[in-house]
């Protein structure tokens, strides 16, 4: 894209001299630091959009573009409205008015791209003033925030699955107590039933084969590697006891 | 096992209910303890042949009693006498596992749920017995 489209002779109008005679030098000056502030709003990896006062875009630049969806062409002189919801931006716009703040910051909001999404962002607000103080324009600088969501999203997924190993543990620790108590009864129990009654004698090794297959749960549930789920029912998921130990690296 | 001192450090009494009887029953003399603090100055003030002794304990964790029983042993402080230490806990690192193992000086660990007959095995093997009661389950 050049560099009309993003409408940097816009900016050309704010070049002005001390006593409105301009010598070539400093022509020359303003025009290389124009170029070099150009050059920055160009290849910023923020979105940055400039408003004039009465909020129609008068600058924008290729990240803003992506962002948007929209050409810098299409996008000049047009309302934000076009990208985003007038009355979230007037409402900070208004604050920035009311209190004679340089600009608010981490406003979370959305854009409307081109493709009738709504992207979230992080905006900041800048009021843009003359050299009497007075405001002329707005500058939006905005952060996508899919990429962060998305690793919130992971981090969270993260966080989860640690808290299902620590749950698995603790359980395996708190079963094996009483599980223990019970084993050892039993086990005393066959040993003094030994030569009485059979049929007792049958109910005592089904209730030992019951502890050692909780137990074989435990010691599974102990060394939980990571954790993976599996569906259960109506949407909802298990641990996978098996897979989850099947590795034997740590979950750290 | 007739005159062989057993101490059971343990904070769940159905646990330590059926330790003691299992154990007198195979003619051991049984003293308890249900904490960790109780452990070290019954094992200072009395002897005994060889400690159960439980990790998630009130007061002193096992490791930490095991580990300082041991040290007063070596510097002659306290009479030695085996550690056997039986712990439901099991951390899910086999690494950390055997760093708190070496470090708590302990002779042998045993995991809960574990079954009579492998206790008084160990016991008898920590103790110099060759002798069981029970037949293997």
């Amino acid at each position: 894209m050049g560099k009309k489209n993003h409408g940097y002779p816009r900016y050309n109008s704010s070049v002005k001299g001390d006593s409105g005679t301009i010598s070539v030098d400093t022509m020359i000056n303003n025009i290389k630091n124009l170029d070099y502030m150009a050059s920055v709003f160009e290849s910023s990896p923020v979105a940055m959009i400039c408003l004039s006062g009465n909020l129609r875009v008068t600058m924008i630049n290729p990240t803003a573009n992506e962002l948007t969806g929209y050409s810098g062409d299409y996008l000049l002189g047009r309302r934000i409205s076009v990208i985003m919801r007038q009355d979230r931006v007037k409402k900070i716009i208004s604050t920035i008015r009311k209190k004679g703040i340089i600009s608010l910051n981490g406003y979370p909001t959305r854009f409307e791209n081109s493709y009738g999404e709504e992207v979230p962002i992080r905006l900041r607000i800048s009021s843009m003033r003359d050299e009497y103080g007075r405001i002329g324009g707005f500058l939006l600088t905005a952060v996508d925030m899919r990429e962060i969501k998305a690793l919130q999203v992971k981090l969270l997924e993260a966080e989860r699955l640690a808290a299902i190993t620590e749950t698995a543990i603790s359980v395996n620790h708190e079963i094996n107590n009483p599980l223990c108590s019970i084993l050892g009864n039993t086990q005393l129990m066959l040993i003094e039933n030994d030569d009485s009654d059979p049929v007792m004698l049958k109910r005592l090794q089904s209730i030992e084969k019951q502890i050692h297959r909780i137990q074989g749960i435990t010691d599974k549930l102990g060394r939980i590697a990571k954790p993976v789920l599996k569906e259960y029912i109506n949407g909802k998921k298990m641990l996978d006891v098996e897979a989850s130990t099947a590795s034997e690296k740590t979950f750290s | 096992m007739k005159g062989r001192k057993i101490l059971i450090v343990e904070d769940d009494e159905d646990i330590v209910e059926t330790l003691k009887y299992s154990l007198e029953l195979r003619g051991f003399e049984v003293d308890v303890v249900y904490d960790g603090l109780h452990a070290l100055r019954k094992a200072r003030k009395d002897h005994f042949d060889l400690m159960l002794l439980d990790i998630m304990l009130p007061g002193k964790n096992g490791y930490e009693v095991s580990r300082v029983l041991r040290d007063e042993m070596d510097e002659g402080k306290i009479k030695p006498f085996k550690i056997l230490v039986l712990t439901a806990r099991r951390v899910n690192s086999a690494e950390r596992e055997d760093f708190l193992a070496t470090w708590s000086k302990a002779d042998e660990y045993m995991y809960k749920p574990f079954e009579l007959e492998d206790l008084i095995e160990r016991i008898n093997f920590h103790l110099g017995e060759k002798e069981s009661r029970l037949s293997k389950v």
